[in-house]
């Protein structure tokens, strides 16, 4: 085989030659072997898996057809975990959007502080997951918190606030804005930077506010980068995990489990692997449908140069 | 008169707009500079009144002990082997791939494409589960080994490179190839020089994602000899539980650093990089 | 091009290399690996490999790996793990109520032949009480190391404050309450809301162990020993579950958001709240940091004092060669002989598992000197064993999401029982 390919490589119409059809597969090859055996094997062996019902304390699997689908679309903790995704998902992003945008506006019409502006609003972004969630379990700390104290001392009293089921997943998707936030502020930077200069001043000429200039000229221009956005936070949003592991472990009673979490517990703590498959092919299956969903819906008003 | 108005105006508006963007930033920073102020402050400083945010008296021994308290030295040099590991087979993957969906003709390819950058779409959190059994065939479990591999073939950095690849001008290549340049010559000579920033940025945002991955580490990781520090990090978080606020801050603190101060001399290369890359259109 | 070659096989040969995972060097002795979890507050881990470390120095055959392995939730998770991927531990101290669960997954091996083969009653100096859990199917399976029960600690400042008050309302300032009534009346005095203070903090976490002292508290239980029956709509769980809501909703004592557990004991030191359920393992940490004078009882009586024991118990495991068993069982002995058992106790605020230890010099003058630390011991004589059955992570979690919601009030008493008693019945059945 090796000496074949040698052999062929020497012929200029060989193989390896520049003009060579089977040479582009060769460049693909090496990502496309770790491609199959940790992305796509995994997802279809999953889909596979998700028919058999498996636990830790069975023997052998056993084929159950789609009654792993039966059991959770009737478990109101896997409603209550869908909810909790849809919340997280619907609170954060039109947050992380506006302020982001909002910011990098702001950022983007200053000469003035702006390398401070952009420093200190991208530091959170490479704190640690982990850092990032002890940091806030110790904001939080209802006694000895610095929110509580601000509160206090501005003769607020304050809460609780992730270890009541009614704060808890507002305050975990703070800390998510929080960490994520100056990342979207560069993206955006980077696309307003694009924008010639001169459409705002004649838009100012005509009298045009500060709001009317930037939804009639920002808005448009920046459609690309705003696509790439809502997209990565929509996937974002289904990962979620670490943060909840750490600061609430899916509590207080479910109400901040969400999809990741809920497949850790019925995975890795009460290894039932059925269900497991089950969530892992629900939750591939959704985030397709939603993506290319938003993808066509949004790609209609973007004109790619 | 008319004109002077709309001048103050415009002031007023400039000003407002700092004063926003300050509170963000101070927003931004202050929980890190309350974090780093408790870590160098003794045990029982936490429960005294005020705010808090500077320190009145000082135990920067907070570090010791937790240099102590948990294997921090291994999990540190545990992360530079996977991040570099990861950093660098994730380019040698990945540049080939780039440059012939970027470059080269064939059959499938617009297929092949997709299929490579939806694993975009398919973070590890959601095929965790089918993962962790490849892992166990592969005997991989608790191995650095296993932090690297599933995150080797980016659709990510395929997706950016590629793009960049693509406008390098076809002039450039052919003339390459008129002096005689092969394949691998004109990506060394001609392609990679001419995409650089992209790569440093996709390298740096590499970097930054698994420098702070946890939840891949937390379920391949058995013992502390492999693990990562965000990881090492979640298990102190346990192993001290809320028992001594200053030293969990100072081990926050210890993750933190090494990040934060690359790009406190990087910082110009970090930002200016992350924008080129979403400048970057179709 | 030819370069091109190379390129691609260096990249296939590089991934190889990354293939390759380090393989620990065989030695001629016996290689133990020890999963221990650490399960309270505290640089405990650093004791138990103190300890390992001494094992190890006397017993040059055998070395002993100490892998601290999280909480006890991911400790469970990790010996699962490596029990399901062929590759366990040999050793792993394991929560009391996971004996069911590795005894169905034919992971453990029981201990009674070891057990037999030492000189007298092997046995004998451990506290029943902390046996009980490990003892299946007239079968030893587990040697108890890391145990306590929860108990009542009282900020003794607090009450020398509100003397008065207490006094008026017909309690003794100088005593931790003895009832349920007195609880409540306790903590209504003791409740200050201008000084951002309860009465009262039962976290969560755990509290589905709390929760079993308060059910044996009113002579009931909630899963029967051979975990095949749950007992929560009966009366005596009920009026538990009662008491519970009532404590944050009725008589406003107790926050209404549930505190957690490891985080508990520093808001009793913070002076967050007056009387706190815990672990006895979190007397250290109290009293490391606390600037009051602690006080330390047991739990108040309902119909009669109660506690379920709690904790962690060596396991010894089966696919394992034997030589690793026989050391294993030398490495347990170790750690439970009563100078160790009493050391631990001593650093780690758990209850020694052994009476004799009480007489080793370091305990005994410790007890002598914080009289507090006898208060779970002496309470064992009134401690049952800690719930178990198959499945006991999903029961547990099951429980405290319910008692979690019955304290912020989002659930009454009785719709939760009932809830619990039909999805953890359903579990219970399905194995």
């Amino acid at each position: 085989m090796l000496h074949n390919i040698i052999q062929n490589y020497k012929d200029e119409s060989g193989l390896l030659s520049y003009k060579s059809k089977f040479l582009p597969y060769l460049f693909l090859i090496p990502s496309g072997i770790f491609l199959v055996v940790f992305t796509y094997y995994p997802i279809f062996r999953s889909f596979y898996l998700s028919l058999f019902d498996n636990n830790l304390w069975m023997p052998e699997p056993q084929y159950v057809g789609l009654e792993n689908f039966r059991i959770l679309f009737n478990d109101p903790l896997f409603m209550r975990v869908i909810r909790n995704n849809l919340i997280y998902l619907i609170g954060t992003i039109p947050v992380i959007i506006g302020l982001s945008l909002f910011i990098a506006i702001l950022i983007n019409e200053k000469s003035k502080f702006r390398e401070f502006y952009e420093a200190s609003i991208f530091t959170p972004t490479l704190v640690p997951m982990a850092a990032a969630a002890m940091l806030w379990v110790f904001i939080y700390n209802p006694d000895i918190g610095i929110l509580n104290r601000i509160l206090r001392a501005l003769g607020i009293s304050g809460r609780a606030w992730i270890n009541s089921s009614r704060t808890a997943l507002p305050s975990l998707m703070i800390v998510m804005i929080w960490k994520n936030l100056g990342y979207f502020v560069i993206l955006f930077l980077a696309g307003l930077q694009n924008i010639n200069f001169s459409l705002y001043e004649s838009a100012k000429i005509n009298g045009a506010s500060w709001f009317q200039k930037h939804f009639y000229i920002t808005l448009p221009l920046i459609t690309p980068t705003l696509v790439f956005v809502i997209i990565v936070n929509i996937i974002e949003s289904f990962r979620v995990f670490d943060i909840v592991h750490i600061m609430t472990q899916g509590g207080p009673a479910n109400a901040t489990n969400v999809f990741v979490y809920y497949i850790y517990q019925q995975t890795f703590r009460y290894w039932d692997l059925g269900l497991g498959n089950a969530l892992t092919t629900i939750l591939v299956i959704v985030l397709f449908i939603t993506i290319i969903l938003v993808m066509r819906s949004l790609s209609k008003r973007i004109q790619y140069g | 008169m008319k004109i002077k108005l709309a001048k103050i105006k415009e002031k007023m508006g400039h000003l407002l707009g700092h004063a926003i963007l300050m509170f963000i930033a101070l927003i931004a920073i202050v929980p890190l500079i309350w974090a780093l102020s408790t870590s160098i402050q003794p045990s029982h400083a936490v429960f005294g009144q005020g705010i808090g945010l500077i320190p009145t008296e000082f135990r920067f021994e907070n570090y010791l002990d937790i240099l102590n308290a948990a294997p921090f030295g291994t999990y540190l040099i545990n992360t530079i082997i996977v991040v570099t590991f990861t950093v660098i087979m994730q380019l040698l993957v990945i540049i080939p791939a780039a440059y012939a969906f970027a470059k080269l003709e064939f059959f499938g390819r617009d297929v092949l494409f997709f299929i490579f950058i939806a694993q975009m779409l398919l973070p590890l959190q959601a095929i965790v589960v089918p993962n962790y059994d490849v892992m166990r065939v592969l005997g991989l479990i608790n191995t650095r080994t296993a932090m690297v591999l599933p995150f080797i073939a980016s659709g990510y950095g395929t997706f950016l490179i590629r793009q960049q690849f693509k406008q390098i001008p076809e002039s450039l290549i052919e003339s390459a190839r008129i002096d005689g340049a092969g394949h691998f010559t004109i990506l060394k000579h001609v392609m990679i020089p001419l995409s650089k920033p992209i790569i440093t940025a996709f390298s740096l945002i590499s970097i930054v994602i698994h420098w702070n991955d946890y939840f891949w580490p937390l379920i391949i990781t058995e013992t502390p000899s492999v693990r990562t520090l965000a990881i090492g990090l979640g298990m102190f978080v346990q192993q001290e539980s809320g028992a001594d606020w200053t030293l969990l801050m100072a081990g926050t603190m210890f993750i933190v650093m090494p990040l934060l101060i690359f790009f406190i001399f990087n910082q110009r290369i970090f930002i200016e990089s992350l924008m080129i890359k979403s400048g970057m259109k179709e | 091009m030819k370069k091109g070659i190379v390129f691609c096989l260096s990249i296939l040969l590089l991934s190889a290399l990354v293939f390759l995972s380090p393989v620990g060097a065989q030695e001629d002795q016996v290689l133990l690996n020890f999963y221990y979890p650490v399960g309270v507050a505290g640089p405990l881990a650093s004791v138990v490999d103190e300890m390992v470390n001494e094992f190890n120095e006397t017993h040059p055959n055998i070395t002993v790996q100490p892998v601290y392995s999280g909480d006890y939730d991911d400790t469970m998770q990790r010996v699962q793990t490596g029990v399901m991927g062929g590759n366990p531990p040999d050793i792993a101290v394991v929560e009391i109520s996971e004996a069911h669960s590795l005894l169905q997954m034919n992971a453990t091996i029981p201990l009674t032949e070891f057990i037999e083969q030492e000189e007298g009653d092997f046995l004998e100096p451990f506290f029943d009480a902390f046996l009980a859990n490990g003892n299946l199917y007239g079968e030893q399976w587990t040697i108890p190391f890391q145990r306590s029960t929860p108990v009542f600690y009282y900020n003794k400042d607090h009450f020398a404050e509100k003397a008065d008050e207490l006094l008026a309302a017909g309690l003794d300032p100088e005593r931790a309450p003895d009832t349920w009534d007195e609880l409540v009346a306790y903590a209504e005095v003791l409740t200050d809301r201008e000084a951002n203070r309860w009465g009262l903090i039962i976290p969560g976490g755990w509290n589905d162990w709390i929760f079993e002292a308060f059910a044996y508290q009113n002579n009931g239980q909630l899963i029967n020993r051979e975990g095949t029956e749950a007992y929560f709509t009966d009366e005596a769980v009920l009026e538990a579950a009662q008491f519970w809501y009532d404590l944050a909703h009725k008589y406003e004592v107790m926050p209404k958001e549930v505190r957690t557990w490891a985080g508990s004991p520093t808001d009793f030191a913070g002076e967050a709240a007056s009387m706190l359920y815990n672990s006895t393992g979190a007397l250290p940490p109290i009293l490391n940091t606390a600037n009051f004078e602690v006080g330390v009882a047991f739990m108040p009586q309902n119909k009669t004092y109660g506690a379920a024991v709690g904790g962690g118990d060596f396991h010894v495991f089966k696919d394992i060669p034997e030589a690793n068993q026989a050391a294993a069982w030398e490495f347990i002995k170790f750690m439970t002989n009563p100078e160790n058992a009493a050391s631990w106790s001593v650093e780690s605020g758990y209850v020694a598992v052994r009476e004799d230890a009480y007489e080793v010099p370091v305990l005994a003058e410790h007890v002598e000197n914080q009289p507090a630390r006898a208060v779970a011991r002496d309470q064992l004589e009134y401690a049952y064993p800690k719930m178990s059955a198959v499945g006991y992570q999903q029961i547990r979690q099951i429980l405290t999401d319910i008692l979690d919601e019955v304290m912020e009030g989002d659930m009454e008493a009785e719709t939760a029982m009932n809830d619990a008693q039909n999805r953890i019945q359903a579990i219970l059945d399905r194995h």
